[in-house]
């Protein structure tokens, strides 16, 4: 399935200093203003919370259908930066930082946790699941929905910090992916 | 983790009473799911109408609690909301489990 490119490239991270912009991390989001910035510790409740707090902001700004997919794709985000990039340690500190960008929503999301291993985001393919029950896999979902639901999905490893930056299509696009 | 479980004709409705199943109670989840499964009827109805929410972790352990069955019993799905669906669509374990509308078409179907 074809993506339409984006009518609006992230730019290039903007690499602040870091002891005087806490945010530094972040990629630069277009040039419109953010629709969300939310900073949480790398706790499963702390994640509940900024979804919560992240699908209210966004339901002030896009359909109940968009919201749903966001919040799919960004709790995924979310639970691997506490399980992988911060270990389940719970002071680390995640920034998200949403903005409108195109026909869409751009997403930086960044962690001061470990590097993605092989400094690449995992391929996450669609599971085998014509195989007897006893061998459903029970994991392996979240990198496959991630890149199914999202364009443009860039990695960087920064000083000693991750930022994954994406970007969701609001106009229909995920009906079509749904069904290819 | 709210699960309540009630037999029905001859098989075990099981009630999630959680608004969602994610990382923070998946595993939770897991565990009462087999308490209250662990020797029971062949066929279990899994209730998610309250559900408004399922991430990966979530449907691991709804899998997961299906594959603790063991062989020659089956869990189906009833109630699934918008994005639940939606995360089974995606993932096409909407082809694994057999999916009602609510609980009472659950057990409208005579059991396979």
């Amino acid at each position: 399935m074809p993506m339409r490119p984006s009518v609006c490239p992230l730019p290039e991270p903007v690499l602040l200093d870091p002891a005087t912009d806490p945010m530094s991390m972040l990629c630069q989001i277009c040039s419109q203003d953010a629709l969300a910035r939310l900073r949480l510790g790398s706790t499963p409740d702390a994640v509940r919370q900024a979804l919560q707090d992240l699908t209210q902001t966004l339901s002030q700004h896009v359909s109940p259908d968009a919201v749903g997919t966001v919040e799919i794709v960004v709790a995924e985000v979310l639970n691997n930066i506490v399980e992988h990039a911060y270990e389940e340690a719970p002071d680390g500190q995640i920034d998200i930082l949403v903005g409108a960008c195109g026909d869409g929503l751009a997403f930086a999301i960044s962690d001061r946790g470990c590097a993605m291993p092989g400094g690449e985001v995992p391929e996450g393919r669609q599971a085998d699941l014509d195989v007897e029950t006893d061998a459903l896999p029970e994991g392996g979902f979240g990198w496959f929905m991630i890149h199914t639901l999202t364009r443009n999905l860039t990695y960087r490893r920064e000083r000693d910090g991750n930022c994954l930056c994406f970007e969701m299509p609001l106009d229909g696009d995920e009906s079509r992916l749904m069904s290819a | 983790m709210n699960l309540t479980a009630t037999a029905r004709d001859a098989g075990l409705l099981v009630t999630v009473n959680e608004a969602r199943i994610d990382a923070a109670i998946a595993v939770a989840f897991k565990d009462r799911m087999r308490e209250l499964t662990d020797g029971g009827p062949d066929r279990v109805v899994l209730d998610l109408a309250q559900v408004g929410f399922v991430d990966s972790s979530g449907l691991g352990a709804i899998v997961a609690a299906m594959k603790a069955l063991g062989q020659g019993r089956k869990m189906d799905l009833a109630g699934l909301t918008p994005n639940v669906d939606k995360v089974f669509r995606l993932t096409r374990m909407d082809s694994v489990f057999a999916i009602h509308a609510d609980a009472d078409a659950a057990f409208r179907v005579p059991a396979a």
